[in-house]
């Protein structure tokens, strides 16, 4: 089980357990749709909204907590900015709003900085690469 | 009828507001496409909206008159969702010169039934800023392409 940043442990849902699959595999299938993402959208600014759908279609019934989820996401897209792979350029778009930036579409306070450029970079994902 | 000091008639021209509808429940979201549609418009009025029977009730009171675009997120929790808006209403909007536009995390294959539908374009999420800005320009293309 994977905990994520502020201690969050998202719970064991039984829909994903019955396909024989654990959370790290979806997680680990998420974070290669985001490297998928960065590696074919070099040079675009992207709203990093819709987490959701890049979660593994095939667990679309998966009830994942948003908030794990919005976490999650922001974890890997802030290895992503450390590696300069990404640059957070929300300040552009949200010049209102105090840092960090909060979604409140869930009534909760979620840290996310959304809006990123993708940085040139070496490729993060290559499907033939992959040995999993 | 105005006449300027050398007697010429001056026109009367009122301008029309133009309008710009965005809804969606998100208000991060809803600010983003806001600033996306300032950049390219920046005399209209833009209009936000947290539901779609906000919308809805928005298009009862005021019809489309000056509306030129309708930008809806298709999840809106609660209630009437972006598609189910514009199965109701895209000939109405079209007839009026206004164009809608769905984004979408549901795929491609909601975002093709949108446009059977009757909306201009749809947008997958992520969203892409070069792509959203790609519709905006297209739409304007047109619109100059149909006063010609």
């Amino acid at each position: 089980m994977i905990t994520l940043k502020d201690g969050i442990t998202p719970k064991p849902l039984d829909k994903l357990y019955d396909k024989g699959v654990s959370f790290l595999e979806a997680e680990l299938i998420f974070r290669r749709q985001i490297y998928t993402l960065c590696d074919q959208n070099i040079g675009e600014e992207i709203f990093f909204t819709g987490f959701k759908s890049l979660w593994p279609d095939l667990y679309c019934n998966f009830d994942i907590n948003n908030k794990a989820l919005a976490y999650l996401t922001d974890t890997i897209l802030n290895e992503l900015a450390r590696q300069r792979i990404i640059q957070d350029i929300s300040r552009e778009f949200f010049p209102r709003r105090d840092s960090p930036y909060f979604s409140d579409s869930s009534k909760t306070f979620i840290p996310i900085c959304p809006v990123y450029k993708i940085l040139p970079h070496l490729e993060l994902f290559s499907p033939r690469k992959d040995i999993m | 009828m105005e006449f300027d000091l050398d007697g010429s008639i001056r026109k009367n021209i009122v301008l029309k507001k133009q309008i710009i509808l965005i809804a969606d429940d998100d208000s991060m979201s809803r600010d983003f496409i806001k600033t996306v549609f300032e950049r390219y418009f920046s005399k209209y009025v833009i209009e936000t909206y947290n539901t779609g029977e906000a919308v809805e009730q928005r298009f009862g009171d005021k019809g489309f008159d000056g509306v030129k675009f309708v930008v809806l997120d298709e999840v809106m929790d609660p209630g009437l969702r972006g598609l189910e808006l514009i199965k109701k209403y895209s000939s109405l909007a079209r007839s009026s010169g206004c164009k809608m536009i769905l984004y979408t995390g549901e795929g491609k294959e909601l975002g093709e039934r949108a446009i059977r539908e009757g909306a201009f374009a749809y947008i997958s999420k992520p969203i892409s800023l070069n792509k959203l800005e790609g519709i905006i320009k297209t739409a304007l293309v047109e619109e100059k392409t149909s006063q010609q």
